[in-house]
């Protein structure tokens, strides 16, 4: 084995055009099969690394420092001689610092195991983050010191430390010279000089940092970790909710998802809703609704308290900040579906012990704009019209894919989604706290929450956007509903599905289908009809009965004349097959046989 | 209080509540006229506050919506008025 070589910063890059500089030597590595070895001359045709060494070679001349020749294009990373590199230094050599001035935009588990190993061992890894905007990779896991460039940050030594978890410092990145060859001076830009003025700052200082969190608080004393919101605490626990609504009804009715113990459905005594027996649909859980002034604190933990603004408006008061104070009193835990109250109350559940979470907790917001790219492939569920059964949709597609043994990740944009076992929530619809955001705000927090899932390599993602697409009337700014546009930005999905109903005009759908498929790289593959007939004026609706299934096969014929795309009935399980057959041809490769 | 002052006091009820009949068919049945649990909370309230009663805990349990307008008044709002009690309703319950 060769003995343990040991240097005080290795950078990967293209190489480096020179053994010695300013008398600091330079070893330059090169690949060979899975080995690697000092080259004897000094090699960098894409002049990348160079370039990138020399701010340190030139601010810090007495350390010892190395190049591995990990890639040899600028606009290509090679993953592979990456790996390769990173696995030799784990196990032949020994330094203070890594500095990668590059990345890849898909997250790669590989990668990201092998830089933990040596942070682990107590490297500091620093790496650029993309130029283009971009989170980018090993830049963007928590354990790397994340640089970007900033125009303003004029000198070496001007640094802007962030803790928002995106970028963790920015460093001078404009325009610079730096090097010289024959046909004259070198200048860059970019965050890959970013990167060298940070791993020079960190050299010049002389100390030693165990800790990403060590080496930051270099820059700024006060630094602290960025912690991402935990999962919540309140999965598994025996819970009764209240009040029996909308959303509440999806717990009841798809119990075979609940990542809850549910033990009582509660709601006000004016509802008529009370003795009343609610079944799952799969038949196996039964609930009888109770009346919450008889509520029976000891039998749960966790009281799931629904939308309420319009039921205290009714009562003429607060019922859920009655409720909110019984459960402190009676050491109860909570979770909300909106943030009404929830600022005053976390903190007084807090000091109690206590528990109190809001779906709203779970979109995180930040301001970097830079976006995650995905690996797993996406289905969203869109719709026309609010009220179409696209969250049904979605449970019925999470049912068949599992049922084939497909491993789904699931991000619901319904305040329930965490207590329906979904992986994230992303509340979107009615009282979020995000409905009041609009564009960048939306995007970002789509796609961080989609990057969260991602990362556990799944075989597919599912989501469902609200209420309705593209829309039918435009008299009043409520019609128009924004959020759907930065939502599918933030989430790229790969395919849709679109909910429609019977009154949806082939025209309007073939609208729908352009203006989807117009914004961004997807494709509406099928579409699944809300079987109910309503009459309604888009806004209001007066009233509805199913359709016959002779009026659901004239929309079969009517679709697949007029767009050639097959439909499916949401929430009807004779469609399953169809269902899964169509998921299955637009996501997966024809086999052998089938080509 | 005779039925027809009670009844006529109900559908004044169904007004303020948003249900807005040419005609009130005394046959009309609750559920046809009371359209969602958030409707039902109105027409509660405003039956408590209007004849001045407070129905009991039992009584929400009791499915009242194939009363027609008419049944309600005889058989809810009138024994409650006369005693008082929700034992009275409960012996007028419809079987």
């Amino acid at each position: 084995m060769q003995n343990c070589l040991h240097y005080d910063l290795i950078l990967l890059d293209s190489g480096y055009a020179f053994n010695n500089k300013n008398g600091s030597a330079v070893d330059i590595f090169i690949r060979e099969a899975d080995d690697w070895r000092i080259a004897e001359k000094a090699d960098d045709a894409v002049g990348h690394g160079t370039a990138v060494m020399s701010i340190i070679v030139n601010g810090h001349n007495c350390g010892k420092y190395a190049v591995f020749k990990a890639f040899t294009s600028t606009t290509q990373s090679n993953v592979d001689n990456v790996l390769s590199a990173l696995r030799f230094i784990n196990e032949k050599v020994s330094c203070k610092y890594i500095q990668m001035s590059f990345g890849v935009r898909g997250f790669n588990r590989e990668l990201e195991t092998i830089c933990r190993e040596l942070y682990e061992k107590g490297i500091i890894l620093i790496a650029a983050l993309d130029n283009c905007g971009a989170m980018s990779y090993p830049a963007s896991h928590d354990f790397v010191v994340g640089v970007s460039g900033d125009p303003f940050l004029k000198t070496k030594n001007d640094f802007a430390v962030s803790d928002s978890g995106v970028v963790d410092i920015y460093a001078k990145s404009a325009r610079q010279i730096v090097g010289k060859n024959a046909n004259g001076y070198v200048v860059e830009q970019g965050n890959s000089f970013a990167a060298s003025y940070v791993s020079l700052a960190l050299l010049e200082s002389g100390k030693s940092f165990a800790t990403k969190e060590s080496a930051m608080r270099f820059f700024s004393p006060g630094y602290s970790t960025f912690s991402p919101q935990e999962k919540s605490m309140l999965l598994g626990t025996k819970a009764a909710l209240f009040p029996l609504n909308k959303e509440m009804y999806s717990l009841v009715n798809y119990s075979e998802f609940l990542a809850i113990q549910l033990i009582a459905i509660y709601d006000i005594k004016y509802s008529s809703n009370l003795r009343r027996t609610l079944l799952s649909f799969d038949g196996r859980n039964e609930y009888v609704v109770k009346n919450i002034e008889k509520c029976d604190w000891v039998a749960f933990d966790t009281l799931i308290l629904g939308h309420m603004r319009e039921l205290s408006q009714l009562l003429g008061r607060d019922i859920k900040r009655e409720l909110l104070e019984k459960c402190i009193s009676n050491r109860k835990n909570a979770y909300c579906f909106d943030g009404n109250l929830y600022g005053e109350f976390s903190e007084k559940f807090r000091k109690e012990g206590l528990i109190l979470e809001c779906a709203d907790e779970y979109a995180s917001l930040y301001a970097e704009g830079r976006l995650y790219q995905f690996k797993t492939p996406i289905l969203c569920v869109l719709g026309t019209n609010k009220k179409q059964g696209k969250f049904t949709l979605q449970m019925q597609i999470r049912s068949v894919l599992q049922q084939n043994n497909v491993r789904v990740g699931v991000l619901g944009t319904e305040p329930n989604a965490l207590l329906l076992g979904c992986d994230e929530v992303l509340p979107l619809g009615y009282d979020s706290a995000l409905a009041g955001h609009f564009g960048s705000k939306i995007t970002e927090a789509a796609n961080y929450a989609m990057h969260k899932i991602d990362v556990l390599e799944r075989d597919i993602i599912i989501t469902g956007g609200q209420s309705g697409f593209l829309p039918h009337i435009t008299f009043n700014s409520g019609h128009i509903n924004a959020s759907q546009i930065p939502f599918l930005y933030g989430i790229m999905p790969d395919g849709i599905i679109l909910s429609f109903s019977e009154g949806d005009s082939s025209e309007y759908l073939r609208k729908s289908i352009r203006a989807i498929e117009g914004l961004i790289s997807t494709k509406v593959f099928l579409l699944a009809l809300y079987a109910f007939h309503t009459e309604k004026d888009y806004v209001i609706d007066v009233s509805k009965r199913l359709l016959t299934d002779k009026e659901i096969a004239s929309q079969r014929k009517r679709i697949k004349k007029d767009l050639g795309l097959e439909i499916v009935v949401s929430g009807d399980i004779r469609d399953n097959d169809l269902l899964f057959k169509k998921i299955i041809e637009f996501y997966c490769e024809p086999t052998e046989t089938e080509q | 209080m005779k039925t027809t002052e009670i009844v006529s006091r109900i559908e004044a009820i169904f007004e303020r509540i948003g249900v807005y009949l040419e005609d009130f068919d005394q046959s009309d049945l609750l559920e046809e006229i009371i359209l969602d649990s958030l409707a039902y909370i109105s027409f509660y309230i405003e039956i408590e506050n209007e004849f001045d009663v407070e129905f009991s805990d039992e009584f929400y349990e009791v499915d009242v919506s194939e009363y027609t307008i008419c049944e309600f008044a005889e058989k809810v709002i009138m024994p409650l008025i006369a005693e008082g009690t929700a034992t009275a309703f409960k012996n007028h319950l419809k079987q």
